[in-house]
């Protein structure tokens, strides 16, 4: 990315395109198809995850030396490297919205839940790659800053999507509940 | 690669997949005096649902199934459902929507239909079934398969309304169905066959025939009190068999499983171009300024 590319599009150019992804997922899982009648609205509503991660990105790069890195430029980047949970969230959309109910949750239950730890390390790694390489932070403030980003992002972002009152004791209880489905 | 490739490819699998979007059309059955409604009574939505479509795309949903009653039951909340009822007679083509939620606790889920507010998820099954009963609901045991048997003693048993006999998964496993008709029998029991839809898959994909004096919300819930309620699973029927044998007189109810993935070359299309455009977009897109 040059450093001087710049200006309000570039931030939000990816963070659009996951949106209009998400909202295409909803409608693909659902349908096996992408139908206006759906994805449109989900679009909508589905603004909310990208825009958490685009508020939590802006502020942790907000405390970060980027050297000549734009912030904007500094987000798009970061945003291209939102391809490996898209692409995760797009397998399993797919997987679960043409397959047989029985075959989908046995799926979802093995192969799914391996894809999603998958997904997340791949995540994960790209993030530290991003600032380490990209805004050129020591490996320790490379791993706090990724930590953070999730700890602020994942609770709203899933707790929003699954988790009923979005308390901590809610949290807890849903993550429980995970754990007991996946050990039978 | 230049971002407008993928994303006409991404247009080109919305303008084909809204064009084949076509829904069942709407039958108005009646039978032996009765609205013979389609009805799925376990159906969550977005937020806090697990499910990835709002309320009133879960309704287009349900009317595009053919569905004319839902019960919308999130998790231990109650306001998604309120929404719904208040969404639903402002919509051009809705079910019937009925408030409901999903007791869901560590050692068993109820379904709470029509009840008027939230019940607690930390009380015992039989406080549970007693206070769905206070706040004027009907309550179903939901997916009571054998993990969950030892929670429901005699007493709470007798407190039971009825319980899902029929489930999407169970018509393709036979112990599972097995289960399902073993945990029905064990008492007098409404037989529902629910989808538990959760967004994906298709709603209503196991259902419940309710025979109703009259078309509205009151009319199912007077309904399913009575125990006028019809489920097929394939060859098998459930339910009052005076209906059961009133709906063969009459030609029978729709009991054949829809296919999935739903059947047909431009659906298959639709979702390889979709699917192919969003991969593309977000792995090989360089925005053509430039970058990188």
């Amino acid at each position: 990315m040059s450093p001087q590319q710049g200006g309000f599009f570039v931030a939000i150019r990816r963070p659009l395109v996951i949106t209009a992804a998400l909202g295409c997922l909803a409608s693909l899982g659902s349908t096996g198809i992408v139908t206006a009648r759906l994805a449109g609205p989900a679009v909508v509503y589905w603004t909310y995850a990208p825009l958490t991660e685009l508020l939590a990105v802006g502020l942790v790069l907000m405390v970060t030396r980027r050297g000549p890195q734009r912030l904007s430029a500094a987000v798009d980047a970061h945003f291209a490297g939102c391809a490996a949970v898209i692409l995760l969230l797009l397998l399993i959309g797919v997987m679960l919205g043409s397959t047989r109910p029985d075959l989908a949750w046995a799926l979802l239950t093995t192969a799914g839940v391996a894809m999603v730890l998958a997904g997340l390390a791949w995540s994960a790694r790209i993030d530290y790659c991003y600032f380490r390489d990209f805004l050129r932070q020591t490996p320790r403030g490379a791993l706090v800053r990724v930590l953070l980003l999730r700890i602020f992002v994942w609770p709203i972002v899933f707790g929003v999507f699954a988790v009923p009152g979005l308390t901590f004791r809610a949290m807890g209880d849903e993550f429980a509940g995970i754990v007991r489905e996946l050990l039978g | 690669m230049r971002a407008w490739l993928p994303l006409a490819g991404l247009a080109v699998a919305l303008v084909v997949g809204t064009a084949i979007d076509r829904p069942v059309e709407p039958v108005a059955r009646t039978m032996g005096g009765y609205h013979v409604l389609a009805g799925d009574f376990h159906v969550h939505v977005f937020p806090f649902g697990w499910s990835p479509l709002s309320v009133r795309e879960t309704l287009l949903e349900a009317t595009r199934q053919g569905l004319d009653v839902v019960a919308i039951t999130p998790h231990v909340q109650t306001w998604q459902a309120g929404v719904a009822q208040w969404l639903a007679p402002r919509m051009s083509r809705s079910p019937i929507v009925l408030k409901g939620e999903e007791v869901t606790t560590p050692g068993f889920h109820v379904l709470a239909i029509g009840v008027d507010g939230t019940i607690s998820d930390r009380l015992p099954l039989g406080e549970t079934l007693d206070a769905i009963h206070r706040r004027g609901g009907i309550a179903i045991a939901a997916h009571p398969y054998r993990a969950v048997w030892d929670h429901y003693d005699s007493a709470s048993l007798r407190k039971l309304d009825g319980s899902e006999v029929v489930r999407p998964e169970a018509q393709y496993m036979e112990q599972g169905a097995a289960e399902l008709r073993e945990f029905h029998v064990r008492t007098p029991l409404t037989a529902f066959g629910n989808s538990d839809y959760h967004g994906f898959g298709l709603i209503g994909f196991s259902r419940t025939y309710v025979f109703a004096t009259e078309r509205t919300a009151r009319g199912v819930m007077d309904a399913i009190r009575a125990g006028r309620t019809v489920v097929y699973d394939r060859d098998r029927a459930y339910g009052d068999p005076a209906l059961i044998a009133l709906a063969d007189a009459n030609g029978g109810l729709p009991r054949a499983m829809p296919q999935v993935p739903e059947p047909g070359w431009l659906r298959t299309f639709s979702r390889l171009c979709a699917v192919a455009s969003i991969a593309i977009l977000v792995l090989f897109n360089q925005w053509n300024n430039g970058a990188r």
